[in-house]
């Protein structure tokens, strides 16, 4: 029996083999007899005794999540992927000293301790060796979306970027079309002019910013950092560099940032599983998604629920229009509950949650009554919240200052038994549930302005709009204000709306109104990772990006043409999309796609594709990336990208993890030249994205990379250069020295023991430690800034507090109500625990779980439509229009779609699952050098949700955007639905 | 519906496992815990090198009771069932 067969031998028969398999049936088996052949005696575990067998420890990427990865390496071939047991995403264990050193495991080829890797994790094997990988860089020779391409050679590929010219001369209607290069536009420092932007009356005092400003970024899934963000923001000097959070969770970290009173970029807040007896996921779907997403699964199954010290009691309230695996598992048992919520509704089940707190003494008083940090530390609290803060009734609806108080130099103004004071002089608590008139002027404190606006609506009210049992909220916030340590966490459900802010915002209120904030078993925010550093002499980002995020508008016109996004930490990138095509607020000139695809993932995305075919709206595009993905498909350049087990770098960890964490991602296969360092791929003529930008930024002559690109007599010239130079600082040492035990152990790991874990400095109770050094802080439950803001469409101010909403346009307008006669559905969507958002059905091993999705539907609804599962029906919104490379498409804005009947969706949903339906990443037909390049219809199964997004109302081409945070509306956009 | 404890409780399988004697290796998988996730399919199509499309384990969804109406408390139940070859 041959027992010789080589990962990439195997992954190409194999592919073969069944490549001509249908779509929407089972998969076809493979020939017995090769099968056999494949399999060999004893599969692809390596034995460790009599092979050649290498462990490197790594990072892994087929999700955002940062587990460790332990890649066993059989004679230069990836056999398997398992977790690594040092990285605490896929392991529990507790070390001797404070850093993890490798004789705390036994973590060898046969060692016991291994860990675990979700489905996807183990599947990066077929990644690495997927025969729909992209080989050589390509050059169109169609049309932008032709799928007609040459190879080029790297050089010509570099030059013809960087340097422009005639470079499209020998296409039709291309002839004349000159090309500026990179080089010319990110060296170009001139101000931004008339020439550039026909809406200069609507620049900011300081104007656009520089014409390099016209080089615009947009990233997808970058775990580059900080190599990437040095390239954009300080080697060409741009505020565009682009990501895809709008769509994502942006919103989340956002709000849980402003409230929690957190550094930027410190990723969310979620529960302390093992200590948390009374948990609500709404909008979360936990087990399936989130990040970690297998280790907050492991915490909530195992800690939750069967070893930690409330496991017996735990209750999880799953509040979700979808009954996700989470409620499967929260009503396994009987002691759990599902909440199906009606989307868009959360504001209602937030603030009546809130209204039935306050009403009913379901807060913490003491604690929400201490004003600052002297009277929290004397009560025993680490932290203390501004509800007992002064607000004007007035607009702009700012804190009550000292000096406007004619007290003396403070940021707040509390009160002490009716008495104004600066807030710093308390001693002890101050007045919570007050207000006061000081010089005729009305003052009220944060909680009373909280108490009324949640007073608004009536339980009863809030549960009907929620579509929900009557005394179901009341119930809850009895069971949750009553428990020992309860906690309500989120993710993407309540935040990916038009009031997406505000609801978060409401729900960090919850948890504060019963102090579970920082808490052991509560609410814990933030993660800080370990770091490094590249110095250099580097340049700084000026004006404003072309998606208007933290930018004031300013304009001389009261209000603007189209939305900016001044709250928004992360950009805004639909409305990137949304303005390009009118050369709003500038014209552009050069687009780079890194790993990255929004003509696949944007809702309407319809917008994306129009502005990616608009030769003058951007005339220069080009794409890194591994696969033909939808986006690069219809760029003008593709460049080949190494797959995430072939590169270099490194990623933190999340919440859950509360020790610190940072994990070294290196290549598991290939080389590097023992003296250049230059890395060479197993594909050879890939690159890694690093070196890409390293040579662009070279040829460019950008500083911050090539000679003294560190520093002087420091050399950047290739990515190891980077990472090598980055590990040696702050909290590093030694570089990539493979001897280190960094390097050994695929990262920095600090003890994860549960000592390390919790503090029981304080008498009010435990606190989970914060790696970094974060304790001592306010919370914000109101928030100035969004009050001091306003809506650059309405020239009204934003609202400081939460408010009952569901949909609102641009304007903050809700949506007109006639619309649901015609459109009496609501869109929905929500994730597989086995696949990315989008790039995951192009690995086949994955697609083989689930080999297409469906339009779910509840029975109700499938009973008045007459259809049954595997039945088709046809759907449009108010604003879906044709899209060519929809096979669904029927022309006119209408999309066929196969329905599956399921109770798992509440009824009056249209519900699709992401991931499925490519049509790019070798889904479809493309040719390079006029031959036809590998491609499987089994990548393109099932259906797609995207072109379904309504559009803003007012705006017409772009999805509604959440005006504060910037976040999509990702659920409730009105459908019709009718049998096929 | 069934109940907490429905399942091997943890000190019947410590009795089983403290048993004197030959042993016989049998897979537990606790379906309390299970998460329908599939990790264990990709794991044992990985371990045992089978063709894209064959997979030996597969996780089996099994849905139970109807909701149809929101205005009741919704009796539904998932059971996630993995089905390992038994080899
Ligand atoms: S959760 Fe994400 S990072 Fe972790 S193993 Fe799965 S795919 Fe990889
Ligand atoms: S048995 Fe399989 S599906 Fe269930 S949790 Fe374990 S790996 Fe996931």
């Amino acid at each position: 029996m041959n027992t010789e067969i080589k990962r990439r031998t195997f992954l190409k028969i194999s592919a073969a083999a069944v490549a001509a398999a249908a779509v929407v049936s089972n998969f076809k088996d493979a020939e017995a007899a090769e099968w056999k052949k494949q399999i060999g005696k004893s599969g692809s575990q390596p034995d460790p005794v009599d092979e050649e067998v290498k462990i490197v420890r790594s990072v892994c990427l087929m999700c955002h999540g940062g587990c460790g990865i332990q890649a066993k390496v059989v004679n230069g071939e990836l056999a398997r992927l398992t977790g690594n047991p040092y990285h605490p995403n896929t392991y529990d264990y507790t070390a001797k000293g404070d850093i993890v050193e490798e004789s705390d495991l036994d973590a060898g080829p046969a060692g016991k301790d291994v860990g675990s890797l979700c489905p996807k994790g183990q599947a990066g094997v077929y990644a690495l060796y997927s025969p729909f990988r992209l080989q050589h860089p390509l050059k169109r020779v169609g049309p932008r979306g032709s799928g007609k391409w040459k190879t080029i050679s790297w050089e010509q590929a570099i030059k013809e970027i960087c340097h422009g010219g005639y470079l499209f001369k020998n296409l039709p209607g291309e002839e004349n079309r000159k090309v500026e290069g990179l080089k010319s536009i990110v060296n170009n420092n001139d101000p931004i002019g008339k020439e550039d932007s026909d809406y200069l009356d609507e620049a900011p005092p300081g104007g656009y910013g520089p014409k390099r400003n016209q080089f615009v970024w947009a990233h997808g899934r970058n775990e580059q950092s900080p190599l990437t963000p040095r390239f954009v923001n300080e080697s060409i000097g741009v505020p565009n560099m682009l990501n895809h959070c709008s769509r994502c969770a942006g919103t989340f970290y956002n709000v849980v940032e402003d409230v929690l009173n957190l550094p930027p970029y410190e990723i969310g807040a979620y529960c302390d599983y093992e200590y948390c007896d009374y948990l609500i996921s709404l909008g979360s779907n936990i087990t399936q998604a989130d990040y970690p997403m297998q280790t907050r699964a492991r915490y909530l199954q195992k800690f939750g629920k069967r070893v930690g010290p409330y496991a017996r009691e735990f209750k999880h309230v799953v509040v979700d229009p979808r009954f996700s695996n989470g409620a499967a598992k929260a009503t396994h048992s009987g002691a759990g509950e599902w909440v199906p919520i009606k989307p868009t509704t959360d504001a209602y089940f937030l603030l009546g949650m809130i209204r039935w707190i306050i009403e009913n003494n379901g807060y913490k008083k003491e604690y929400l009554s201490l004003p600052n940090e002297r009277a929290a530390k004397k009560k025993g609290y680490r932290n203390w919240t501004d509800m007992t803060y002064l607000v004007s009734t007035k607009e702009p609806k700012t804190y009550l200052a000292g000096k406007e108080a004619g007290l003396g130099q403070s940021d707040f103004v509390v009160l002490v038994n009716g008495k104004p004071k600066m807030f710093q002089e308390v001693d002890g608590s101050a007045d919570l549930d007050a207000a006061v008139v000081i010089n005729g002027a009305e003052y009220k404190t944060v909680f009373r302005m909280l108490k009324e606006r949640a007073q608004e609506v009536t339980l009863g009210e809030g549960e009907a709009v929620c579509d929900i049992p009557s005394g179901t909220i009341a119930r809850i916030a009895k069971e949750f204000s009553s428990a020992k340590h309860p906690v309500i966490e989120m993710f993407r459900g309540p935040v990916q709306q038009t009031n997406g802010y505000w609801n978060g915002q409401a729900l960090c209120i919850v948890n504060i109104l019963v102090d579970n904030v920082d808490r052991k078993g509560g609410f814990t925010p933030g993660h800080a990772a370990y770091k490094g550093d590249v110095k250099g002499n580097l340049r700084k980002a000026g004006g404003v990006s072309v998606c208007r995020h933290k930018s004031k508008y300013q304009g001389k016109n009261a209000t603007a043409t189209r939305p900016w996004y001044p709250l928004a930490r992360r950009t805004v990138t639909p409305e990137f999309f949304g303005s390009v095509r009118m050369g709003y607020p500038y014209k552009i000139k050069a687009y780079l796609n890194y790993y990255n695809n929004p003509v696949f993932t944007m809702p309407h995305n319809a917008t994306v594709i129009d502005a990616l075919l608009d030769l003058k709206a951007m005339p220069l595009t080009f794409s890194i990336d591994a696969y033909m993905g939808e986006t690069s498909a219809l760029c003008d350049y593709v460049l080949p990208d190494t797959e995430y087990l072939e590169r270099l770098g490194g990623f933190k960890t999340y919440p859950p993890v509360k020790t610190r964490v940072w994990a070294l991602r290196q290549p598991v296969v290939g080389s590097f030249d023992p003296k250049s360092h230059n890395y060479r791929a197993i594909r050879p003529d890939t690159k890694m994205a690093d070196d890409m930008l390293i040579d662009i930024a070279k040829e460019c002559g950008l500083p911050g990379f090539g000679k003294d690109g560190g520093g002087p007599g420091i050399n950047i010239n290739n990515s190891w250069d980077y990472w090598n130079e980055y590990y040696k600082h702050y909290d590093f040492k030694e570089g990539l020295d493979p001897k280190s035990s960094f390097v050994k152990l695929g990262g920095k790991f600090e003890n994860p023991a549960p000592s390390k874990q919790y503090t029981n400095a304080y008498s009010s109770g435990d606190y989970v430690t914060f790696p970094g050094g974060r304790p001592v802080r306010a919370l914000y439950v109101y928030q100035q800034s969004t009050a001091l803001n306003k809506n650059s469409m309405t020239g009204k101010y934003f609202d400081g507090l939460p408010q009952y909403r569901t949909i609102i346009d641009c304007k903050e307008q809700p949506l007109d109500p006639a619309i649901w006669k015609e459109y009496p559905f609501q869109l929905h969507t929500w994730k597989d625990a086995f696949h990315t958002q989008s790039r995951t059905m192009n690995n086949l091993w994955l697609a083989s779980i689930k080999p297409q999705n469906y339009a779910e539907i509840n029975p109700l609804d499938a009973g008045r439509l007459g259809v049954k599962t595997g039945d088709w029906v046809k759907a449009k919104s108010p604003s879906s229009r044709h899209i060519h490379l929809y096979h669904n498409s029927m022309g006119d804005g209408w999309y066929k779609f196969q329905v599956r009947v399921t109770s798992r969706i509440r009824p009056g949903l249209f519900s699709i699952c992401q991931s499925y339906a490519r049509f790019g990443a070798g889904a479809r037909k493309w040719y390079a050098n006029g031959k036809e390049q590998p491609h499987d219809e089994r990548v393109g199964a099932g259906f797609h949700i995207n072109p379904l997004y309504m559009t803003d109302p007012v705006l017409k081409n772009v999805i509604m955007i959440d005006p504060v945070g910037g976040g999509t509306q990702s659920n409730g956009t009105p459908i019709r639905l009718e049998r096929l | 519906m069934p109940e907490r404890g429905a399942f091997i409780s943890d000190e019947t399988l410590q009795a089983s496992m403290a048993k004197k004697g030959p042993k016989q290796y049998t897979l537990w998988v606790d379906l309390e815990y299970c998460v329908g996730c599939s990790a264990c399919t990709m794991a044992c199509k990985a371990e045992n090198n089978t063709p894209v499309g064959v997979d030996y384990n597969r996780v089996v969804e099994i849905e139970v009771g109807e909701f149809k109406d929101p205005k009741e408390k919704p009796e539904v139940r998932v059971y996630f069932v993995p089905m390992p070859c038994m080899h």
